[in-house]
């Protein structure tokens, strides 16, 4: 299993639990231009079950996030101390007593992390995703990619490179 | 249908199959109207045949008529049959397995599942407990659809799985299950083949409407660049017959009529009146398969809730929707699309919910008979909204409907016998068919064997007291009316028999004519000109010396006509010496 597909795994187990298993195949679909996610007008299978209803929340994250790979890449351009300062302040919003400080972390391409994760957040709401769930979502996807960050650099790069 | 033998997939484990109490199949109607369609199938050919072949007779009994019109005519008759040929070439598919398998495989990017760990290998152990000779192949690079059973061949079949099934697997075990029982339950109904007859009815529903408006454009293209022809070609009818007699509306001309005034935009203005025809048609066709498909779906949900909890999984499947988007040409397609080839969640969860009931099995067994009655109002429905555009009717569609329902209903009793037999029959046939379909006999419990018994001899009385609607018999009243009374001396022609079928050879008997080379006998519409006669092979010949005997003509047209006897051309001129009358209808 290459970087990029541990990367999609370790995204899935931290945001979409249920989708850990398949997260990695699904990427490589997205990453591939295939439709991955049911289109409302698909052609139903003889014989089939389920249909447009299963949305995949992984493959909604991955393409939340991929207008903003240019501010995610430079996520991994920081300093070590940085990263770690940023991931314990999101994991202390997580559980709602840390102050915003994390937010106005600055990043190296000018942009603010809250920026960012507004920018992540408001895609998915787009996408049809709850409020609620879109930022914690947002949150979780940042997390994770600063756990591991030379997969998680490598996931974005990826991310960049996808057919659309 | 699978063979004997378990699959060998990487990392399977084979065990016996348990001894299932869930219920057997249910008769395999899908099998039952493919089969019957496939029969009848020389005979739609046949009667399209006659019906094109029938404006070629019309523009050559008229010589003024370009034939290029008729060509064209019995052409765009062929749009009629296109949802008959949508539904044998789905026939033809899903009676290529192997070819369908590709298709599927292709379009869905299956491969042999990797089941040596995670959710597939437990998704396999379920399938070996119930069906171990199921291939399990699947697609986690997308997530829909959950599952689905196809055919790798004539005894081999495999349950396909995508990504969604998986992540299903893990967030609600038991309704990932329910989804895994209901494909398991296709493949013991015998489905995984049969199915592909829907293979191109989302096709030809995608591409109807575009269809339609290349229909109605041809049509009105033939309008413009041939006027003056059609125009002739619409006056024939006076010329040929001379007379105004609305009988004669049903003569020869009836089928140039019916398409001039009918589906010409130009000729007949009401276009979506014609737009409305076609669908009724399209719809009328294809609503017996489609619903065949509803049943293999229902019968299959109702193997999986035979048990409360995976009854409650199953609702709790059924129940996971979208939410509602907005309204849109691709969500209104996206929903059509899933009628054609399943029904409504809605009825689904009703039936799901009331599936602990031993009477909730009628309604299922009803269904596909009911499809032939709802196709038969389609069709009624089509033919008021034609004979009211051709001012032929002036009476309601209920009392129309009321008239004729029961008569076209007898045109299929057969059919609804041979569904009343098998009802009937069943209980001591569902073993055979899951020995034929699986490979295994036995494993499954006799449920509601009084019901499919009741049910079956029900329908078969209806069968029985359906009325026939044989043609020859229909027409049999009117004609004799107007018949004369056979002659008992001097030359005399007499039909052998006074109603015949389009198609049929209209024998004619010829008595006591005076031994001359030059008589001659002639069939004409009804109302013809006592001078005239169609100078066509097949309406005229000579009686070749003969003093009594029979000939043989072959009109393709259907209409009342008159079979006229001449005697000693051209001495004897153009008076009819005999004559006799007859009618030629569509079976």
């Amino acid at each position: 299993m290459d970087d990029v597909r541990v990367m999609a795994a370790h995204l899935a187990e931290r945001v979409t639990p249920d989708e850990a298993e398949i997260a990695p195949d699904l990427l490589d679909g997205l990453l591939a231009g295939e439709a991955v996610q049911p289109a409302a007008d698909e052609e139903p299978v003889l014989g089939g079950f389920g249909g447009p209803e299963l949305v995949s929340e992984f493959v909604t994250l991955v393409q939340a996030m991929q207008p903003c790979v240019q501010v995610l890449a430079s996520l991994f351009l920081m300093g070590s101390a940085s990263v770690t300062m940023i991931v314990q302040r999101l994991a202390l919003r997580d559980r709602k007593k840390a102050p915003q400080e994390a937010e106005t972390v600055k990043l190296p391409d000018g942009e603010t992390l809250g920026r960012l994760l507004t920018s992540i957040e408001s895609n998915l709401l787009r996408s049809g995703v709850e409020p609620e769930r879109a930022a914690e979502m947002s949150r979780q996807a940042v997390i994770a990619l600063l756990e591991r960050p030379g997969e998680g650099a490598r996931f974005v790069d990826a991310l960049a490179g996808a057919k659309r | 249908m699978p063979s004997p033998a378990p699959s060998a997939e990487p990392g399977s484990t084979v065990a016996a199959p348990e001894i299932d109490a869930r219920p057997g199949p249910l008769p395999p109607w899908l099998w039952i109207w493919a089969a019957t369609l496939v029969c009848l199938t020389p005979e739609i050919a046949a009667a399209t045949v006659r019906r094109a072949y029938g404006f070629f007779e019309a523009s050559w009994i008229h010589h003024e008529v370009m034939t290029p019109i008729a060509v064209t005519y019995a052409a765009v008759t062929l749009f009629e049959l296109l949802p008959i040929l949508v539904l044998l070439a789905g026939i033809v598919l899903a009676l290529a397995p192997g070819q369908r398998a590709r298709r599927v495989q292709r379009r869905y990017g299956l491969k042999p599942a990797d089941t040596a760990t995670g959710a597939l290998s437990e998704i396999r152990a379920l399938i070996d407990r119930h069906a171990p000779e199921l291939a399990l192949h699947a697609n986690l690079r997308r997530m829909a659809p959950l599952a689905f059973i196809y055919p790798l061949g004539y005894r081999r079949s495999a349950i396909a799985v995508c990504g969604g099934l998986v992540k299903t697997w893990r967030s609600d075990r038991p309704a990932a299950e329910a989804v895994l029982l209901h494909e398991i339950a296709h493949y013991r109904q015998g489905d995984p083949m049969i199915v592909g007859v829907g293979s191109f009815l989302t096709p030809a529903l995608r591409w109807w409407p575009l269809l339609i408006v290349l229909f109605l454009a041809t049509l009105v293209t033939l309008d413009l660049v041939f006027a003056g022809p059609i125009e002739r070609f619409a006056d024939a009818r006076q010329q040929v017959i001379g007379t105004t007699d609305p009988d004669a509306m049903r003569s020869l001309w009836e089928m140039a009529f019916f398409y001039l005034h009918e589906f010409s935009p130009l000729a007949h203005p009401t276009m979506i009146g014609t737009v409305g025809q076609l669908t009724l048609w399209f719809l009328a066709i294809v609503i017996i398969p489609v619903i065949g498909l509803w049943c293999a779906e229902l019968t299959a949900d109702r193997y999986t809730a035979a048990e409360p909890a995976s009854r409650a999984a199953l609702i709790r499947a059924l129940e996971r929707r979208p939410p509602r988007p907005p309204l849109r040409p691709a969500v209104l397609w996206g929903w059509l699309f899933r009628l054609i080839s399943h029904p409504p969640t809605r009825l689904r969860l009703a039936l799901a919910r009331a599936w602990n009931r031993p009477a909730t099995l009628l309604p299922l067994l009803a269904l596909f008979p009911a499809s032939y009655a709802v196709g038969i109002l389609l069709v009624l429905a089509m033919t008021h909204q034609n004979a009211v555009a051709r001012g032929t009717t002036d009476v309601g569609l209920i009392a129309f409907v009321a008239e004729l329902f029961v008569v076209l209903m007898g045109g299929i009793r057969l059919q609804i016998g041979v569904l009343g037999a098998v009802l009937l029959l069943w209980p001591l046939l569902a073993g055979w068919w899951l020995l034929l379909v699986t490979g295994r006999s036995g494993g499954h419990a006799r449920r509601g064997a009084p019901v499919l018994v009741a049910f079956g001899a029900a329908l078969l009385a209806v069968a029985l007291l359906l009325p026939s609607a044989d043609p020859t018999r229909a027409g049999l009243a009117e004609i004799e009316s107007i018949r004369p009374p056979p002659v008992e001396d001097g030359p005399s022609i007499r039909v052998v028999k006074p109603v015949f079928a389009v198609g049929e050879r209209i024998v004619v008997r010829v008595e006591r004519l005076p031994a001359t080379l030059e008589n001659w006998v002639t069939i004409v519409p009804l109302g013809t000109a006592e001078e005239m006669y169609l100078d066509y092979p097949g309406y005229w010949a000579y009686t070749a010396g003969i003093e009594s005997g029979e000939m043989t003509f072959t009109p393709q047209l259907p209409g009342l006509y008159e079979a006229r006897l001449y005697l000693d051309w051209p001495d004897g001129g153009t008076t009819i010496r005999s004559y006799d009358r007859f009618q030629v209808l569509y079976r």
